[in-house]
């Protein structure tokens, strides 16, 4: 099974990194490794090394899905990971 | 008698008095400034202190008789209001009986506001007294879950969550209310008027690729989900089907978003969708996926699900783009605003429009049965003709459900309120007394089954309580139909506690209850049946009794693609 890293600033609110650990497993991923830094600022960087326990599962959508929660502050995507827009995406948000 | 014992009994400093700046009193005063005027709800210990507040508040508070019930009556207000619906119960029990009406917003996206009560934050992690975690069990089912740990923040995280319930994805947000906070003096910054969800994001999509497709395309079809209604598009989709005459499918959610009489309206698709809906999808080269999410029982088998179809996929979550099926082309964003701004160009897609056409025209539901036994089927399409576009079905989850979505005409996805996501029983009769006194005009009829009914039953009482009258159409047919009908095609008939041959007689329980109720055995009886139902000026049940071997179908098998449908 492949495995990715998954990065990301955190409100340090109550019950965010439950939220986010949740989300995590609730979607078909096992967390190999987890490290939480320090708050600074009110935020706290999370990394996670994530497996997909079906193959079918991505990381690209488990990152929007994480991405959707109100405590997620950033999303980093390591290059180690690829956290890919669908194949031939367009957007129709405004293009600044 | 000694010195002590003549002291008044009564202290001689009045009491102080009590003090209408609690968090309890900003919680009742912040729904009134946000524009609430009605909570569903049912007291207990913790949100005791709320129920104080709301002696004299100008909020309507409907006292359910289980609180799972709050929770679908404020799903059905929402969903008529776009606006969130509230709900109210105390720790513990209270808490724990509101989680399957949660999840129930969640699945369908339904903005909800819910307020628990909580034990005292000095207890709280001690297993205290009706003490649960519900901010904790109800992360999986909430958009988001919020503590309040501070009286002063009361008024500003209320705010906040019906911002968060009613922007982007609607869904349900929980707010928990400790009693110490509840109870604690607050004095709270004063807080702007409820703000006002901002324009969602528009628009000058850039849909070239999209056009190019399309234009390529011999034969398209359009798949209509529930996010239609919820991004307001419901204009724009009617507008888009008109001109492109592109043919056109719905999810169960997506009913009622397109004109139910447009001729390229195909119905709705999946395990129990139209062989028109399914052939179409199944044979096109084209799926324009519009607000849904390529669910199970939309796709069946997902490999088998229109396989040689291209995907342009437009949906306002970006998460649900590509979670179930790669796409080709993805428009995240406004839906209206895509769909308007959506160039079609020429289409040469005549002889596909024939193919369609000619299809539902062979395929058109047949509602002659043999017998004199009430067909469930026809039977609906006759109160759905009969009610109009005053028509709002609230449902139950079984085979009525089905039947209704099947044959029930709607003319705006408003006008079908069904548990999609989650397929609740139980949601029939909460949510139609939700919607009953959110449209009182209208005509509301909860549809319900004899397994359904008996999962919210007590609702009766808050029917009869505060004279709403909720037409309720029961089709028992004395066992849980659709399980019975899975158990007779993929369990070899090895039928298996579905027999409800021992269920009291609905009509006598709705008279104990003070509901008007009759009985129809006949097949001459429902004309009269339907409009006596419908001129009900109070709660009024109907106990149909129906053909316990009757069906749902089509019927597409678990794991199978939706070209294999069986039919009767």
């Amino acid at each position: 099974m492949n495995t990715n890293l998954l990065s990301v600033s955190l409100a340090e609110n109550e019950g965010a990194l439950t939220r986010l650990i949740g989300l995590v497993e609730r979607r078909g991923f096992s967390i190999n490794a987890l490290d939480k830094s320090a708050p600074t600022g009110g935020e706290s960087r999370i990394t996670m090394e994530v497996c997909a326990r079906e193959d079918a599962r991505r990381i690209d959508i488990l990152a929007r899905q994480v991405s959707r929660l109100l405590d997620v502050n950033t999303i980093f995507a390591p290059q180690d990971i690829h956290v890919s827009e669908p194949t031939g995406r367009q957007s129709c948000r405004p293009q600044s | 008698m000694t010195a002590q014992s003549t002291a008044p009994i009564i202290a001689d400093t009045a009491p102080a008095p009590r003090s209408i700046n609690t968090g309890a009193h900003w919680v009742v005063r912040t729904l009134e400034q946000i524009g609430v005027t009605r909570i569903f709800g049912y007291p207990g210990g913790s949100i005791m202190p709320v129920y104080d507040a709301l002696v004299g508040s100008r909020l309507q508070h409907i006292l359910v008789r289980h609180e799972q019930a709050a929770a679908f009556a404020a799903d059905a207000q929402a969903r008529l209001t776009g606006t969130a619906g509230v709900c109210l119960a105390t720790s513990g029990p209270g808490a724990t009986n509101l989680l399957t009406g949660i999840a129930n917003a969640y699945m369908d996206s339904v903005p909800m506001v819910i307020l628990t009560g909580q034990v005292p934050t000095s207890v709280m992690g001690t297993d205290a007294f009706q003490e649960i975690d519900i901010f904790g069990m109800s992360l999986p089912v909430c958009k988001h879950s919020i503590i309040v740990r501070d009286p002063d923040r009361i008024p500003e995280l209320i705010r906040q969550a019906f911002q968060i319930a009613e922007t982007g994805r609607p869904g349900p947000v929980l707010v928990d209310l400790p009693k110490d906070i509840l109870q604690a003096e607050a004095h709270p910054p004063i807080s702007p008027s409820r703000p006002k969800p901002g324009p969602s994001r528009s628009i000058s999509p850039r849909l070239d690729a999209a056009t190019a497709l399309l234009a390529s395309s011999k034969r398209p079809v359009l798949y209509i989900g529930g996010g239609v209604a919820l991004g307001g598009a419901v204009d724009a989709l009617r507008d888009f089907m008109s001109r492109t005459g592109i043919p056109a499918v719905a999810t169960l959610k997506g009913l009622g978003c397109s004109h139910p009489d447009a001729q390229n309206f195909m119905g709705m698709l999946g395990m129990h969708g139209s062989r028109e809906a399914n052939m179409a999808v199944q044979e096109s080269d084209l799926l324009i996926c519009c607000g849904a999410r390529f669910d199970d029982r939309a796709t069946g088998r997902p490999d088998g699900f229109a396989p040689s179809a291209k995907i342009i996929h437009m949906d306002a979550d970006s998460a649900e783009i590509g979670k179930l099926r790669t796409v080709d082309i993805a428009v995240h964003g406004n839906l209206a605003a895509a769909l308007y701004a959506f160039d079609t160009g020429y289409l040469d897609i005549s002889d596909w429009r024939d193919i369609c056409l000619q299809r539902k025209r062979e395929h058109a539901f047949d509602y002659d049965a043999p017998g004199n036994g009430i067909f469930a089927p026809a039977m609906l399409r006759q109160l759905s003709e009969a009610a109009g576009d005053d028509f709002i079905a609230t449902c139950d989850v079984g085979q009525h459900q089905m039947w209704v979505a099947q044959h029930c005409r709607f003319n705006t996805p408003e006008a079908h309120l069904t548990s999609a996501g989650l397929g609740a029983m139980g949601y029939g009769l909460p949510a139609g007394i939700g919607a009953t006194l959110q449209c009182p005009n209208k005509k509301v009829v909860t549809i319900t089954g004899d397994g359904s009914i008996m999962m919210n039953i007590q609702e009766l009482a808050t029917a009869r309580r505060y004279n709403i009258p909720v037409r309720i159409l029961l089709l028992d047919n004395s066992s849980l139909g659709l399980v019975r009908q899975w158990q007779e095609h993929f369990f070899e008939e090895n039928y298996s506690e579905i027999d409800l041959y021992d269920n009291p007689d609905f009509a006598d329980v709705a008279r104990a209850f003070g509901v008007e109720a009759f009985t129809v055995h006949s097949r001459d009886q429902v004309p009269d049946a339907i409009e006596r139902l419908l001129n009900a000026t109070g709660p009024i049940l109907a106990h149909v009794l129906i053909n316990p071997r009757e069906n749902v179908w089509p019927l597409v098998p678990p794991g199978k693609s939706n070209t294999e449908m069986m039919e009767n």
